[in-house]
């Protein structure tokens, strides 16, 4: 899975959020280390509605209360949240690994 | 939502339109975001951050188009497949042939930059819309005077007014004045550029200010308060931007104005505008004083025509009370036509010139791309035998053209930028603000026609070349590799080579053209000596200098304070000194015959001149002496001037010395004629004179006046020493328009200078490329007819025919590319003859000039193809 895949349906698992918002918890979540760039991450969000990992909000009703009508919202799918757990324990069988050869040198 | 910066809009124009629809308001708020987090740490971080987006942009849109395409042809891969399969054909097959493939993008390239250049001007000039709203609806309003010989007279205010009561066809007019203010914020003093305007002439350009209001009807009355509005820049610069400025006193010309608003930074227009205050005028003034311009925004649907009707039913009132000749009429003509209207002529010229070293540019890629693929025959006619369909290969030679021009756009743009730096940096000096010539939307869109049409037409004749070979008979002709190309092909290959030297004909006659004018201009005599002469100005506020005696007692004490000044040989004052101000006026002459039904009647330029400017400018004395001290003095006996032009004007060959003139319409003294000096260039090099006349102080006394300081040291050393003398009588004085008359006739130059060195590079090119065509396409066809040639030196051909037959060739089409294109330079130069400054559009010289570079040139170039023929070895081909 691509790194800002994996960044974005981590970010949408928490709670349904816009592009920005997906933007700042990235931020936040990688402590300013991984910065999501305008194309970058409205192309990976289409790409992953494509995936069908995660759906765009077409209904107000869906939408979180109070928020506006202009900005598109996405919420993580079943399928989306079984990648994300999967690429989870990839990385954590990597650690693992890493820790086991790390502490053997 | 805050404004998006220009580069990422013109970024999100490469992206699907899909993905803009969808995402682009949002990607505008999270780079907004982003781009203030980063201003937070400083300027590298916003550099930076802007550099990351355009970074991700520009990567992501060749994938999102891709994703696009794959979306649209879902369950069907084979379009996407072929595509990117003849993408990859197309690299592989120009990377075969690298020289080849550089030498095409370096030509397309110089082509499309030349192109890009000259439409960012025109651009600047006459495509961007002025920077108020619905310009196109503004029009310049002035008036006109054919019987004066005066296109425009500039506007009396009376006039005006009486306009401005009667109208119907305008939403509003306005007048203005453009001026130079000096302007003091307690102990600083500066000179600023600035306009004097009605107070309906921000409602008409429809400018808001920044902050604070616009003039009020009130303050636009004789008496009425003082006030100012003032510029953004100066805003910020002397007031920090802050909003305390509103009821700030500032001293204008020595009279205390109050400031009440900042005008936005495209309120700079017609000049450098620092400043504007009202116009104060009165209706009723009893005086004639045609001077200022006039704008206007029409109502919808009012053409100028119409307007200038409208001007003329609401003048009839001034016809029929002082005017009854009707000498002075309205005049309207759209705004952008005033301010640009006199760089059509070379804005076309131009844009022919660029177009015809595109159009080289391409026939020369076309023939080099024909020669490639007449070369690449087998390889073509093997893929067809495997099963490839014409229009695959026709696609597959549409790839790679277009391959080719992409790069040599991008090649081209790079190099376009970088020239637009070397031509902004030659601008004539005073260009406003208000025409810009950088990179938008229009450009982009420019670049990207350039290059599809050059696409398009470099890929013409090989697609016809490729669709009309057919398989088998190519395959069997070609599969030893030995043939020569078909007639077709070479008749081809000969109509571009003699097209590309006949275009480049055309170039170089118009380039050629415009170097004698510019070379003869040069050569004109400016009637003085311009070396070694500073010239500034200081204008005498009428607030502290009211009286005349004043005036001339200041200008008295600074001359002789400069003839102080170590280094300095002469110092005078002037009014107008060569190349700046007009001051026209007219004049009657004692005894002359009235004048018949018609006739024109000669504006004469006035100079007021103290003595000895004849010899701090250089003039030369004719007749008779120029202007003494004695003439200077109040009450001394009316004396005047006149220059050769003047007296031949009006005594012909009759000695005009002790004849006597005076100022029309009013009760004035006569003045007698004293002295003829020569003519001066006083329009500029290229323009013709009027008569003109220089007066002694005791006829008026200006507040504003120009120093003439002719120097036996080099003139701009003296400047510091000026300046400090000068302070010392009035330290309130601020002396601007400081240069050497060196430098003024080089910026009366610059602009042709720039044009015409523009047009001889486009013919250097256009020489280069058609040099290349004629090398290119006669190797190709040495190396072609090498058999042919091997086998008549086998059958005892000498070495010496085989060279004169390569040369004859070569010979034969430049022949034909010269007739022709002499032909279109006959008919194309006819386009510049105001341009010529008297060199005959059918300049022999010029004519039997390019006629030989172009035949020596073409006989070189076809010399290097030749001499390869002659080293044919006749065993070797026959060998093979």
């Amino acid at each position: 899975m691509k790194r800002h895949h994996f960044y974005i349906l981590l970010s949408l698992a928490g709670r349904d959020r816009h592009g920005l918002d997906v933007m700042r918890d990235v931020l936040e979540l990688t402590e300013g280390e991984l910065k999501l760039w305008p194309a970058t991450l409205y192309g990976s969000l289409d790409e992953l509605v494509d995936a069908e990992s995660i759906q765009e909000l077409a209904d107000a009703a869906a939408r979180p209360a109070g928020e506006s009508e202009k900005k598109r919202y996405y919420r993580i799918t079943a399928a989306g949240r079984a990648a994300l757990v999967q690429e989870t324990r990839r990385i954590e069988a990597l650690a693992g690994i890493a820790r086991l050869r790390l502490t053997e040198g | 939502m805050p404004s998006t910066p220009w580069w990422f809009a013109v970024l999100l124009r490469g992206l699907p339109r899909s993905v803009r629809e969808r995402h682009g308001a949002e990607m505008r708020e999270l780079l907004f975001e982003q781009l203030t987090l980063a201003r937070a740490q400083g300027g590298v971080a916003v550099a930076l951050t802007a550099g990351r987006v355009i970074r991700d942009v520009v990567l992501r849109i060749p994938h999102e188009h891709f994703r696009r395409l794959k979306r649209r042809h879902s369950g069907d891969g084979s379009m996407l497949n072929s595509l990117g399969f003849e993408g990859r054909q197309a690299g592989r097959a120009l990377l075969r042939q690298p020289a080849t493939s550089l030498l095409v993008i370096a030509m397309l390239a110089l082509g499309i930059a030349a192109n890009m250049l000259v439409f960012s001007m025109i651009n600047g000039l006459f495509l961007r819309p002025l920077p108020f709203a619905e310009s196109e609806r503004l029009v310049y309003v002035n008036e006109t005077a054919p019987k004066w010989n005066l296109e425009f007279t500039g506007i009396n205010f009376p006039d005006f007014d009486l306009w401005r009561k009667n109208q119907r066809a305008f939403v509003g007019i306005a007048l203005y004045g453009t001026d130079n203010f000096n302007v003091a914020y307690g102990e600083l003093s500066e000179r600023v550029e600035g306009i004097w305007t009605t107070h309906d002439y921000f409602g008409v350009l429809e400018l808001k200010p920044v902050i604070g209001r616009t003039f009020l009807p009130e303050e636009d009355k004789p008496g009425g308060s003082k006030v100012a509005l003032i510029s953004y820049d100066l805003w910020r610069a002397r007031y920090g931007g802050s909003e305390s400025v509103l009821g700030r006193e500032i001293r204008v010309n020595s009279a205390s104005h109050t400031i009440i608003g900042v005008l936005p930074e495209e309120a700079a227009f017609p000049n450098d505008a620092q400043l504007w205050v009202p116009l104060a005028a009165d209706p009723a003034q009893s005086w004639q004083s045609y001077f200022l311009d006039g704008v206007g925004r029409l109502k919808p649907g009012v053409t100028a025509e119409d307007a200038q009707k409208d001007l003329l039913r609401s003048h009839q009132a001034i016809f029929e009370q002082r005017d009854q000749d009707k000498t002075v009429t309205p005049r309207v003509l759209p705004l952008r036509e005033h301010l640009v209207g006199e760089f059509r002529t070379i804005a076309i010229v131009l844009a022919g010139g660029v177009a015809i070293v595109l159009l080289i540019a391409c026939v020369n890629v076309s023939s080099v791309m024909l020669a490639r693929s007449a070369a690449r025959e087998r390889e073509l006619g093997i893929r067809r035998a495997l099963g490839a369909g014409t229009g695959r290969i026709a696609r597959q030679l549409l790839t790679e053209s277009a391959l080719l021009s992409v790069a040599g756009a991008v090649a081209g743009v790079l190099l376009a930028a970088w020239g637009m730096q070397i031509l902004l940096g030659s601008m004539p000096e005073g260009t406003p603000p208000w025409m810009h010539f950088g990179a938008d939307l229009r450009t982009v869109w420019f670049a990207i026609g350039v290059a599809v049409f050059t696409a398009l037409i470099a890929s013409l004749a090989p697609l016809v070349q490729a669709t009309r070979s057919d398989a088998n008979g190519s395959l069997a002709a070609r599969a030893s590799g030995k043939s020569s190309p078909t007639r077709l092909q070479r008749r081809t290959l000969d109509s571009l080579v003699a097209a590309e030297i006949a275009l480049a004909c055309v170039l170089l006659v118009g380039g050629g053209l415009l170097l004698r004018a510019y070379q003869r201009i040069q050569n004109v005599k400016p009637g003085f000596n311009p070396e070694n002469v500073l010239t500034f100005r200081i204008t005498l506020p009428i607030a502290k200098y009211g009286d005349g005696k004043d005036r001339v007692l200041y200008f008295d004490r600074a001359l002789e304070s400069m003839r102080a000044v170590p280094g300095v040989t002469h110092a005078a004052a002037v009014t107008c000194p060569p190349l700046t101000c007009h001051n026209g006026n007219f004049l009657e002459i004692e005894g002359a015959p009235p004048r018949q039904e018609g006739q024109q009647d000669p504006v004469v330029l006035f100079r007021i001149a103290t003595p000895n400017y004849d010899e701090a400018i250089g003039l030369t004395l004719k007749h008779g002496r120029f202007l003494n001290q004695a003439d200077q003095v109040d009450r001394a006996p009316g004396v005047i001037v006149v220059n050769e032009t003047f007296a031949r004007t009006f005594f012909g060959d009759a000695n005009p010395l002790g004849k006597r003139a005076r100022m029309r319409g009013r009760d004035a003294p006569w003045l007698t004629i004293v002295g003829v000096t020569n003519d001066v260039k006083h329009y500029g090099l290229d323009q013709p004179m009027r008569p003109g006349i220089y007066l002694p102080w005791s006829q008026s006394q200006p507040n504003s006046m120009a120093l003439v300081i002719r120097t036996g040291v080099e003139p701009s050393s003296i400047a510091p020493g000026a300046r400090s003398a000068l302070r010392q009588i009035d330290p309130e004085l601020p002396l601007y328009d400081l240069r050497t008359m060196n430098e003024s006739l080089r910026n009366s130059m610059s602009l042709r200078r720039m044009y015409s060195w523009l047009i001889a590079v486009f013919a250097g090119v256009a020489l280069a490329l058609a040099i290349g065509g004629i090398y290119g396409v006669l190797s190709y066809v040495v190396g072609q007819r090498r058999r042919e040639i091997g086998i008549r030196m086998a059958l005892g051909a000498h070495r010496g025919r085989v060279l004169r037959l390569v040369l004859r060739h070569g010979a034969r089409l430049a022949a034909i590319g010269i007739t022709l294109g002499l032909l279109a330079a006959v008919a194309v130069t006819r386009l510049m003859a105001t341009l010529l400054f008297g060199v005959p559009p059918f300049d022999p010289v010029t004519y039997g000039a390019v006629v030989g570079v172009l035949t020596a040139t073409a006989l070189i170039a076809a010399y290097a193809p030749a001499r390869r023929a002659v080293r044919v070895n006749p065993q070797t081909v026959l060998r093979d």
